[in-house]
């Protein structure tokens, strides 16, 4: 059965149900977790440098906001294996397609199941999901377990 | 939480059987049991102004063929040891997505396990399936897995 299970986060309450059932399912099955959280990459178009004579965001700026969401999306994920007590580690990755990034992660990492949500959002602070859901169903290898 | 109530849809192909043989491992769990589900899809006749005469007769064939398929994966699922009922349902003019979405409910189901992709699109189309249409249609997870690859047919010289 399923040895290690990825769960990619944005840290919306929609993930927070997606990693519940991930935990559990790894207690279960005695697999492993991994919580996983995708960066966009810093874009001077986003900081409105081009539009506005400020610059909303440095890249120190802009690094030290996206580390701390993903912080606070992945802390989640821990404190739910945690509870469930299973092993537990978490990858950051920074790239411009969320989904790409969760497939291939879930092939370096050697995951045998993804587990994610239905519908997320998109936004700023590195919450780039749910759309990428069903990018996700297409293009990876191993089986997806969506979740609502 | 454990899945206890597992569907799975078949349909004979191979998707569909790369679904049922990862619902099956994960019947193993004490208590768990599966419920194979086909259904009877009338659409493409539908579509068919040939069949208008013997449409009766088609679909009569269908069922025939999607029972004969029961019978088969079923025994198969119980010779590895697993618990399994059947059913059977027909599209009558529903999209086949929400005859297991709805089957699944009145079930009571836990999980849905399901093949992508099913039988129709192009083979770079995986979603826009009957899948995908299951997980909107439904708050059951659903657990999606990719079927063997389909190459394309190689052109002939």
């Amino acid at each position: 059965m399923y040895k290690h299970i990825l769960v990619p986060t944005d840290g919306t309450r929609l993930s927070d149900k997606a990693i519940k059932s991930a935990a559990s399912l790894a207690a279960i099955l005695g697999a492993k977790l991994t919580g996983f959280h995708v960066l966009p990459p810093y874009n001077l178009a986003i900081s409105g440098y081009e539009i506005a004579p400020v610059v909303v965001f440095s890249p120190a700026e802009y690094r030290k906001a996206t580390t701390k969401s993903a912080k606070a999306a992945l802390d989640k994920v821990e404190k739910a294996a945690r509870a469930a007590g299973v092993r537990y580690e978490s990858l950051i990755v920074t790239s411009e397609r969320a989904w790409e990034a969760i497939v291939q992660s879930a092939g370096d990492r050697k995951c045998d199941l993804i587990v994610m949500a239905s519908h997320g959002r998109r936004g700023l602070s590195g919450l780039i999901l749910g759309s990428e859901t069903t990018k996700v169903l297409t293009h990876s290898k191993v089986p997806v377990l969506v979740v609502r | 939480m454990s899945y206890k109530r597992i569907l799975v849809p078949v349909d004979g192909s191979s998707t569909s059987k790369a679904g049922l043989k990862e619902a099956l491992k994960l019947a193993r769990t004490p208590g768990a049991r599966l419920r194979l589900l086909h259904v009877v899809d009338e659409s493409p006749l539908l579509s068919l102004p040939e069949a208008g005469y013997a449409i009766d007769t088609v679909i009569d064939d269908l069922k025939r063929s999607g029972k004969a398929l029961l019978a088969n994966v079923a025994k198969s699922v119980a010779a590895q040891g697993a618990k399994c009922e059947i059913a059977m349902v027909e599209s009558v003019g529903q999209r086949v997505a929400d005859q297991i979405t709805a089957d699944a409910k009145r079930w009571r189901a836990d999980l849905i396990v399901i093949g992508t992709h099913g039988r129709r699109g192009v083979q770079r189309l995986l979603m826009g399936s009957d899948a995908e249409l299951v997980v909107r249609n439904t708050t059951i997870p659903v657990l999606l897995v990719h079927g063997p690859q389909v190459r394309p047919a190689k052109a002939k010289r």
